[in-house]
């Protein structure tokens, strides 16, 4: 799928980590096509949200590039919300004193977004995640499937490129996960990308085209389900599970 | 079943709720201590309080020795009403922490361990404010107002109980009620509880048995609190929740630039702008990013604070100046205003969700200009037009237009003060 798209977004991670020296996360090249969803893969401590926040300039050390369009970025290291990309993170970042429709505010102005088209958008989402009753309250008071939701509605408004979404199905109702899974359908046929990291490997496997293992801090395997397969020595009925379980297992004998 | 001894050194005795207390107490004190070293350093006790200490002693050695004829004529109950204000303040403590969830809260001996320990903090911290407000006024207690020295130590103690009272009633309500219906309760008992006190030391004064009778008759009622209180369940997060406020509200300003954690508001939605309507027509991005900050600046006392101080200071600045001094002060009080502005919008920019989004800077400087002019000229009109009253005072008829004329140059000014406080900006991030 989508194997004749340009590649939208690539980051090439020479390292990444909270302390000089001590890297968490070596040589990792991630490349998201237009409309493609790849899945960043891992047990605890691999390196995914270091991956992650290293991608939003948000690690002390980071030395690596980022490319749009083939096109280096200029100021290297991280990349913000804008009309460009969307960050959906695992724990839900709110303002106190912002009431929730104030935070969608914010989010239009951020995204330059024509006051009507922001109207139309927010309650078309509002309404799809049944936050419309409670917009004008505070969104701190909220519980963490409630934030969570307001986290995915921000994201959605901004109609990026690109989405980065950190484990999105943790807090999230079966509802809500269904409402996820249709609105990032909606967006792959608009042609935005989404690069997510979860734990959830049986939700990976039926949302990602592509996906990246990552274990102790570099990349174990990445391709189609097919080529992980292959990587993994797995049949081709092996369930992405199987083949994760395999690849992390190989990679702990080795070391 | 025979009891095997311990051999590793653990002494299960050892571990009882008052010694957790005691630790967790002086673990509180120390921190709010460290907190205060960071900005009570040797210049702040050489230039400000060793100062202030022996100015404001001398002058209270001098009222003691030499009283003035108004002194004699303010009445007792005054000085007793200061006295039952402070003991007001009280908030029942037990040093609560989010994990005694898991354990001690589920275990009745660690509870009513913590619970009573809390009681005597209670009680010891109420003696010791009265027995420091007494020592304090006591050379005017008794030398000026002639109170007898027994008398000072029982309103002594009978302020402490009446105090540990009002704590733990207090407490009761915080619990049982939330939000309007708490403030409204606490309003109305306030005066009741504070005119009972005074009431009672006034007549006090002259019969020393009634004080000792209402000490009594207190001391059964915290007794009676005290009983209920051990009997109550489920009191885990409000505890947390007082901890928290002490906190916040013993160090909350220091820390307010760094704490990760901000409070969470107590209510569901905010009481300005109920409706999330704007204060601002949205022309463009701009003012959206500007309307979001002037309704978190009002939605948020702590930045409101300052600005509302300074406003009173500067206010009382030109009011006691003589004319030309107030004009001279309303030229140069803009520019701490402006500076204070500009240090919380950097502020509120950094905060974890605005800072999630990449701001283009033209909107963050034309957002940054009508901040700081707009935010500030509220607070410049009024210092404005008091200064224009002082000039209609002493010019008469056309020194009036003053009203008018000062409050419209104090836009003009503002806006200069702040193109050339940016330019300095500007250029010391350069040099940096």
């Amino acid at each position: 799928m989508n194997s004749g798209s340009e590649i939208l977004f690539r980051a090439v991670i020479e390292e990444a980590g909270y302390e000089s020296g001590r890297p968490i996360v070596e040589e990792v090249t991630l490349s998201v096509q237009a409309g493609e969803r790849v899945g960043l893969l891992g047990p605890n401590g691999a390196g995914k949200s270091t991956i992650m926040k290293g991608l939003l300039g948000q690690l002390p050390h980071w030395r690596g590039k980022i490319y749009w369009h083939g096109k280096e970025e200029e100021n290297g290291g991280g990349v913000e919300m804008s009309s460009r990309i969307a960050y959906i993170p695992e724990q839900p970042i709110l303002y106190e004193r912002m009431t929730l429709w104030e935070h969608l505010v914010l989010v239009a102005a951020a995204g330059s977004i024509p006051e009507e088209l922001f109207r139309e958008r927010a309650e078309k989402l509002l309404r799809r995640f049944r936050l419309q009753k409670v917009k004008h309250e505070y969104p701190v008071r909220f519980s963490k499937g409630m934030q969570q939701k307001v986290m995915l509605i921000i994201g959605f408004l901004l109609k990026p490129e690109l989405y980065l979404v950190d484990e999105p199905f943790i807090g999230l109702d079966p509802g809500a996960v269904l409402e996820l899974l249709a609105a990032l359908d909606e967006e792959r046929s608009r042609g935005a990308a989404v690069l997510l990291t979860t734990h959830v490997l049986d939700s990976a496997e039926r949302l990602c085209d592509r996906f990246v293992l990552v274990h102790d801090g570099g990349v174990a395997a990445s391709g189609t389900l097919a080529e992980i397969r292959t990587a993994a020595g797995c049949g081709p009925e092996a369930r992405l599970f199987d083949c994760f379980h395999k690849l992390t297992e190989y990679e702990e004998v080795q070391s | 079943m025979k009891h095997e001894d311990h051999t590793d050194g653990f002494h299960i005795k050892r571990f009882s709720p008052f010694p957790l207390f005691l630790e967790r107490m002086s673990a509180y004190w120390v921190a709010i201590w460290k907190c205060w070293r960071t900005v009570l350093d040797w210049a702040v006790w050489l230039y400000i309080f060793i100062p202030g200490l022996l100015i404001i002693g001398g002058m209270y050695r001098d009222l003691v020795r030499n009283p003035p004829q108004w002194l004699h004529e303010i009445p007792v109950a005054l000085l007793l009403t200061i006295l039952g204000l402070l003991q007001l303040t009280g908030k029942y403590r037990t040093f609560a922490e989010p994990g005694d969830g898991l354990f001690l809260h589920r275990n009745a001996r660690w509870l009513r361990g913590l619970t009573a320990a809390g009681f005597i903090y209670g009680f010891i911290t109420r003696i010791f404010l009265s027995s420091l407000i007494a020592a304090v006024l006591s050379p005017l207690l008794l030398e000026v107002f002639e109170f007898s020295g027994s008398f000072v130590i029982i309103l002594v103690i009978y302020s402490a109980i009446y105090g540990f009272v009002w704590m733990l009633l207090r407490d009761r309500l915080m619990q049982k009620l939330r939000g309007w219906q708490l403030t409204i309760i606490l309003l109305m008992i306030r005066p009741v509880f504070l005119s009972a006190f005074v009431w009672l030391a006034v007549i006090g004064d002259t019969q020393s048995a009634i004080l000792v009778l209402a000490s009594v008759f207190m001391l059964t009622i915290a007794f009676w609190q005290m009983m209920l209180r051990l009997r109550t369940k489920g009191t885990l997060l409000h505890e947390i929740a007082v901890e928290n406020a002490a906190y916040v509200a013993s160090v909350g300003w220091i820390l307010s630039e760094t704490m990760d954690k901000k409070p969470v508001p107590k209510l569901r939605r905010p009481m300005l702008f109920r409706q999330s309507q704007p204060l601002l027509k949205h022309r463009d991005d701009a003012d959206r990013l500007l309307d979001s900050w002037f309704k978190s600046v009002l939605r948020r006392f702590d930045l409101l604070k300052p600005l509302l101080y300074l406003a009173g200071a500067g206010a009382a600045a030109m009011l006691l100046s003589p004319l030309p001094l107030a004009v001279i002060v309303w030229l140069v009080l803009p520019m701490l205003l402006l500076g204070m502005l500009q240090r919380q919008w950097l502020q509120w920019l950094s905060e974890p969700y605005i800072a999630l989004f990449r701001w283009p800077d033209d909107i963050l400087e034309r957002a940054s200009a009508k901040a700081k002019i707009w935010g500030a000229y509220p607070l410049v009109s009024l210092w404005g037009i008091i200064v224009g009253v002082k000039t209609g005072l002493i010019y008469g008829s056309v020194g009036w237009l003053a009203i008018v004329v000062i409050p419209v140059a104090g836009y003009y000014w503002l806006r200069f003060v702040n193109e050339v406080v940016t330019s300095f900006s500007a250029l010391r991030r350069k040099k940096e």
